[in-house]
């Protein structure tokens, strides 16, 4: 590229990230301004349901094993909390080692 | 040795051991060693449990615990794989690589390099698995990367073509061969609709998953994975976009990546500065670049 | 004895762990809530929405940190960047002390994300102790220690779970987490009286009480965090307050979590404890005081 053409073209971007910024400093939170064109919201629509917290100190006691039930055990009859994921796995379905 | 590490040691060992497909403790670990006789040595029974049943309670939430953490960070991965090979593939990411980490957040850290040494896990669809691991990864690094403080005037005044410009730390950009971005909003649409506890909207949601994946043809995409008001987003970039923003990301001067940008552009000469405008007119709105 | 330099001479009253569910309802609502505790670790990033959330909840509540991987019993050194980023968020929370658990969690850099019981030995005192004093003396807060449900014992150990307690603090210098439901699920899963423990820990180090549900199996109590408290936990708080006087008390709630309103009130239960308890506490009080076991 030619020393003048790519003055041009930093010329050019340098316009741009004024301009930019002049949208940004005047936008406000949650602004439909349409220069921010931020893409796709990851979730379909950009909400709380993207929040996660992956620490707790709770016993694991989840669907996927009752937290240490085993198909004997008292413990996981009459769960019902499972229904639509796949059971407990007390059928060794799950993990074939 | 200490007898405490000696002892954390063990304990360790035995309750990071993957479990049976049964979901219990294996009598016997892959090394030989039984995990009967070794609960035995170093847990008390009570009158309820044995040794090896005290430990397997600890074994079994272990796993449970990563699996449940694993699973919410990649549910496309799950879904290109498939749910019986994705239980496989986790077992055997998370025995090779064990959390290093205080924090499970970085539970998937090294997922990618991983599976380009497992590629029992990536055939028969190779690059869309892998896709969809680098997308997955790039919205975890997104979701709470750092957020710089934006260019301020005196900043903005000094910028000629030999200045660098820092981007975003939240900011991931990617060239990937699958559209999986729109995969992934879809099933994450999916997942989040309907009643979860239906077997029968259960079956349906599964179906059409596997449909979608099936369905879906190649396309040669660049993205970028940023985030905006704390939303994470997907942004499709043209491929000089990609190569400026990848040029600027490896430490390129202005000029230099602009210059980059335009190598075997179909960007015709005389475009080429109203593009740049627009480009960096988008990117200083969303806030990218930094300090 | 509710306010001492364990908790930083502080007067909290009834408080809830922060948790996503309830972001919402208590920023729109803004309910009236004595304090919030936040898992430490959920915050330790460097930016995005939960940081937003946490300046919204730290702009209108007195917040606390609790924390889930310090591991204060593991044999190997803690992690720098750990305690780096820990100290960040200390700092912005203005927390008026730091809790995380008596037990062990990783090893050789490797961790099990699980609060793993400890041996309660000698050795694991003096390593315990000094690796709190460690922690406490990098994030200048005070630091108090919380004691764990615990599903297994081990043969080597040489002391009972409060007579370790007893000791770490003491050498530690540092204050108590007492948590209740943990004393009761490990007490029916060891076979111990509960009320032995509650009455052999030194009342002036308790900085901060927990409370919880859990989940009963067959052989087992799990720690399950999902349930309202159950009785005989409120029995235990009771006496531990009828010890300490009205203490900073803190219900948690992690799975299968109901709405705020019915979370806060299940926790603000606690009030009819503490509100019987706002005269000094009368030491030596009943009869199973007599069976506790100090060293």
């Amino acid at each position: 590229m030619k020393h003048s053409m790519k003055t041009l073209m930093v010329a050019a971007a340098v316009s741009g990230l004024l301009s930019g910024a002049a949208t940004l400093q005047a936008a406000t939170p949650h602004s439909t301004n349409p220069v921010l064109k931020a893409g796709k919201a990851s979730f379909g629509s950009a909400s709380l349901h993207q929040d996660t917290s992956k620490h707790s100190c709770k016993g694991k006691n989840d669907c996927k094993g009752q937290g240490g039930c085993k198909a004997g055990d008292n413990g996981c009859k009459g769960k019902n909390s499972c229904k639509g994921k796949g059971g407990c796995a007390t059928d060794g379905s799950k993990h074939p080692s | 040795m200490s007898e405490l590490l000696e002892l954390q040691r063990r304990v360790a060992a035995a309750i990071m051991h993957p479990l049976t497909r049964n979901e219990t403790m294996p009598r016997r670990r892959r090394d030989g060693v039984s995990n009967t006789s070794e609960a035995a040595t170093y847990i008390k029974p009570n009158d309820r449990l044995s040794s090896f049943e005290r430990l397997e309670i600890y074994n079994r939430q272990y796993w449970f615990r990563l699996y449940s953490c694993f699973e919410e960070d990649f549910p496309g991965l799950k879904a290109v794989v498939g749910a019986q090979k994705f239980e496989l593939l986790m077992r055997d990411y998370l025995t090779d690589c064990p959390s290093q980490s205080f924090t499970l957040r970085n539970l998937g850290s090294r997922l990618e390099s991983w599976l380009l040494e497992h590629p029992e896990y990536l055939d028969p669809r190779r690059q869309l698995v892998l896709d969809m691991c680098r997308l997955e990864w790039a919205h975890i690094e997104a979701f709470d990367e750092a957020e710089n403080p934006l260019l301020d005037a005196d900043d903005l005044a000094t910028i000629d073509e030999h200045s660098l410009l820092h981007l975003q730390p939240y900011l991931r950009i990617l060239e990937l061969q699958y559209p999986v971005e729109d995969l992934l909003i879809a099933l994450r649409s999916e997942s989040g609709s309907g009643d979860a506890s239906s077997n029968n909207a259960s079956a349906a949601r599964k179906t059409r998953r596997v449909r979608r994946v099936a369905a879906l043809e190649p396309e040669h995409i660049f993205l970028a994975v940023h985030r905006h008001e704390n939303s994470v987003y997907y942004k499709r970039l043209d491929r000089e976009d990609y190569l400026l923003l990848k040029a600027l990301l490896s430490g390129a001067s202005l000029g230099n990546a602009i210059e980059t940008a335009f190598v075997d552009s179909v960007i015709p000469e005389e475009d080429r500065g109203r593009w740049l405008q627009q480009i960096f007119t988008s990117w200083s709105a969303l806030g990218w670049f930094t300090r | 004895m509710p306010a001492n330099r364990f908790n930083g001479y502080t007067d909290y009253g009834v408080g809830i762990g922060l948790r996503i569910p309830h972001y919402r309802h208590i920023l729109t609502k803004k309910p009236v809530v004595d304090w919030f505790e936040i898992i430490s670790e959920n915050y330790m990033i460097d930016g995005g929405r939960p940081l937003e959330v946490l300046d919204k909840i730290l702009d209108q509540y007195k917040v606390v940190q609790h924390g889930v991987s310090m591991y204060f019993g593991s044999a190997s050194d803690p992690d720098p960047e750990h305690l780096r980023r820990l100290k960040q968020l200390v700092k912005r929370t203005r927390t008026p002390w730091l809790s995380d658990h008596l037990c062990w969690g990783s090893v050789d850099g490797r961790y099990t994300h699980d609060l793993l019981p400890m041996p309660y030995t000698w050795e694991a005192v003096k390593v315990t102790a000094d690796r709190i004093r460690h922690v406490q003396d990098f994030l200048e807060v005070p630091v108090v220690v919380e004691n764990v449900s615990s599903y297994a014992e081990y043969h080597v150990s040489e002391m009972t779970e409060w007579e370790f307690l007893n000791e770490v603090v003491e050498r530690a210098d540092c204050g108590i987490l007492l948590d209740v439901n943990n004393i009761y699920v490990s007490s029916q899963n060891h076979g111990f009286d509960p009320f032995v423990y509650v009455n052999a820990v030194p009342t002036q180090r308790i900085a901060q009480i927990h409370i919880a549900g859990h989940s009963k199996f067959e052989k087992y109590i799990l720690d399950t965090h999902d349930h309202p408290v159950l009785d005989p936990v409120w029995e235990l708080y009771a006496r531990t307050i009828e010890r300490t006087g009205p203490t900073a008390t803190l219900l948690e709630w992690d799975d299968k979590i109901p709405s705020f309103d019915e979370v806060h009130a299940e926790a603000l239960k606690a009030n009819r404890f503490l509100q019987g308890a706002a005269q000094p506490p009368s030491e030596p009080a009943k009869s199973h005081e007599l069976e506790g076991v100090a060293r």
